[in-house]
């Protein structure tokens, strides 16, 4: 089951069949809600004439067709993209499957059990705070028919006012019966569940909090401004050779209704087998006013002109040390970098690049994304597919390890060699 | 009429001036690049004896091809810290050669199965890999700090200004020896 250099061989995609399909689906869908929206425009544009003839009936019925044509082909469009943009999920072949359900079987055993006190505490709570919050979501209609300002809906609109108010203070009892049990959970859940999946893929472990020295790279200017960063996953340990750590991190700028975020993503450092030294920064081109920005800021580092044009349209590079900054951006590694951020596969964003010695630190925004998510507690702990979900992530992560340690030829190397040591010798 | 020709006298002296200084920052970077060349060179230099006392160990029948090495190392050894432009085709030529000789010494040591799975000898060679990078990183900043120099000095009124910044004659730029422009004879090399 351990895997020996290539962590992503055995997650495959469904077929492209189902992928066809969808799309066809999703043009059929934008087809008719395009129809749908040209026929209701044209409908009330008609009825709208008919009953106040005259250019105000004309200007009306343009108005209110072109909303509700509007809102029936935007409809439509959302519901295409959805379909085309949602990627197959990810899977593995079911004897993998079998066997970390087995290699799980005794932790996901004692986390059921977990669970299931968790959800006789929630039911605890819940039993009081629905109704407690049922009962506010009452009172508040109640405040609201006190208040005397007369009703227009008629019966049923003050009948709906008060069973939206009701439900929504049932469910926010709910809410906060299950909100600190169910983080609670979901923690322990993956605290107990990363580490044995990590170790599925060589020598690799999870710990949490990750032990991230965010000092010095606030000192690099890696990041926008902010107040507090979090960073609960991190794999550690050896891949293909070499030292590798992948965290994940998010920071938040402002507190309250202000607070944004203000970097979410990976990171991920390789310790290279080389004598590099000093500092260098591959970050986003930005244009001349950043540049001045970023060299006030870092008043210790040169701005390194390289040789490739493409990459300096992409990249702007600072360092301490000129040669260091070029030994390690060599033609190879520069062409690696401008291709990696064209590469769809596991990275989106730009990469920014950190090497503080021979430490490479790729810096990979991911917005947008619940890195590690630890399945609900009224879920089964020995969901399989919450298993295998996670599993695969921590594939898609590898790969991208295995992206940085392929950025630099002596990683390959080393990783070379370690993939022919894990390798059988036949007589 | 006269405040016209002091505001363009001024505003010439002041652009002059700053082009001069502009043109001496250059040199003194290309003076930096280089002298980090020559760290990287020296670097290379210390490493050789180490490699070729090894290889003696293993290599006795390749004496010729030792003791040209150790020449070349020599005569490279000479040129250090050399920083007269006239003098840096005969330095880089100097060190083209030496760099061929020791890819002669390794391709021979492919030849002795002892010598390349000896573990001192495959230190070294890393050593040397580790060493031949920075060489090229040293050089590549040359080259950029010799083409920033010539933009200053080719562009007007930079030829007016290069003999009083010192830099009457550009330095060259670092280019491939001819050998190492040479295809490669794949028939040779597997026969």
């Amino acid at each position: 089951m351990t895997t020996e250099g290539g962590t992503t061989s055995e997650v495959t995609m469904e077929g492209g069949t189902t992928l066809e399909g969808q799309r066809r689906l999703a043009q059929l869908i934008l087809a008719a809600c395009g129809i749908a929206a040209l026929a209701i425009f044209v409908t009330v544009l008609i009825a709208s004439m008919h009953k106040t003839p005259g250019i105000g009936g004309l200007l009306s019925g343009i108005f209110v067709g072109l909303f509700a044509a509007l809102f029936v082909g935007g409809s439509g469009a959302w519901i295409a993209m959805s379909l085309v943009a949602v990627k197959p999920a990810p899977k593995v072949d079911d004897q993998t499957a079998d066997e970390l359900m087995s290699e799980l079987r005794t932790v996901l055993a004692e986390l059921e059990s977990a669970r299931l006190e968790v959800v006789r505490q929630v039911n605890t709570r819940a039993m009081t705070r629905v109704p407690v919050g049922a009962a506010l979501g009452f009172g508040l209609w109640c405040l609201e028919q006190m208040g005397g300002r007369p009703g227009r809906d008629g019966i049923g609109g003050v009948v709906w006012n008060a069973v939206c108010l009701v439900v929504v203070g049932a469910m926010a009892g709910y809410y906060s019966a299950v909100r600190d049990s169910g983080a609670v959970y979901a923690r322990l859940y993956l605290d107990r569940v990363l580490p044995l999946l990590a170790g599925q893929f060589g020598d690799l472990s999870f710990r949490s909090p990750a032990q991230l020295d965010l000092r010095a790279l606030n000192s690099e200017r890696l990041f926008d401004d902010y107040d507090s960063a979090v960073s609960n996953n991190e794999f550690f340990g050896t891949h293909r050779g070499l030292p590798v750590s992948i965290a994940t991190l998010l920071l938040t700028l402002g507190s309250g209704k202000q607070r944004r975020v203000s970097f979410e993503g990976l990171l991920v450092e390789v310790t290279l087998p080389r004598s590099l030294k000093g500092s260098t920064e591959v970050i986003a081109s930005t244009g001349a006013f950043e540049q001045l920005r970023h060299w006030l800021k870092t008043s210790n580092r040169q701005h390194v002109a390289l040789e490739d044009p493409r990459f300096a349209q992409v990249y702007d590079v600072w360092s301490t040390d000129q040669i260091a900054a070029r030994a390690l951006l060599t033609p190879a590694l520069m062409e690696r970098l401008i291709a990696l951020r064209g590469s769809a596969a596991n990275i989106d964003g730009r990469p920014l690049v950190v090497a503080r010695d021979n430490r490479l630190t790729l810096v990979i925004p991911r917005s947008g994304r619940d890195h590690f998510r630890a399945p609900g507690v009224r879920e089964a702990a020995a969901s399989r597919a919450s298993v295998i979900a996670l599993h695969v992530h921590i594939a898609g992560v590898l790969a991208v390890a295995d992206a940085v340690i392929d950025l630099d030829s002596a990683a390959r190397a080393v990783a070379a060699v370690d993939v022919l040591a894990g390798m059988p010798l036949h007589a | 009429m006269n405040i016209i020709v002091w505001a363009a006298a001024i505003v010439s002296t002041v652009v002059l001036y700053s082009w001069y200084a502009t043109i001496v920052k250059r040199r003194n970077r290309v003076a930096e690049a280089l002298a980090g060349i020559d760290v990287q060179l020296t670097q290379r230099h210390d490493l050789i004896p180490n490699l070729l006392a090894i290889a003696r160990k293993f290599m006795e029948h390749e004496r010729a091809l030792l003791d040209e090495v150790a020449a070349l190392r020599s005569k490279a050894t000479s040129f250090a810290n050399t920083t007269d432009p006239a003098a840096m085709a005969g330095k880089f030529a100097a060190e083209g050669q030496l760099t061929a000789g020791l890819g002669r010494l390794f391709a021979v040591a492919e030849n002795y199965p002892s010598l390349k799975s000896d573990g001192p000898m495959i230190e070294a060679q890393r050593g040397y890999q580790e060493v031949e990078t920075n060489i090229a990183a040293a050089r590549r900043f040359y080259n950029a700090a010799v083409g920033s120099l010539n933009n200053a000095i080719q562009i007007f009124p930079g030829p007016l200004l290069a003999s009083l910044a010192g830099v009457a004659k550009p330095p060259p730029f670092f280019e491939a020896t001819a050998a190492a422009r040479e295809a490669v004879d794949a028939g040779q090399l597997l026969s």
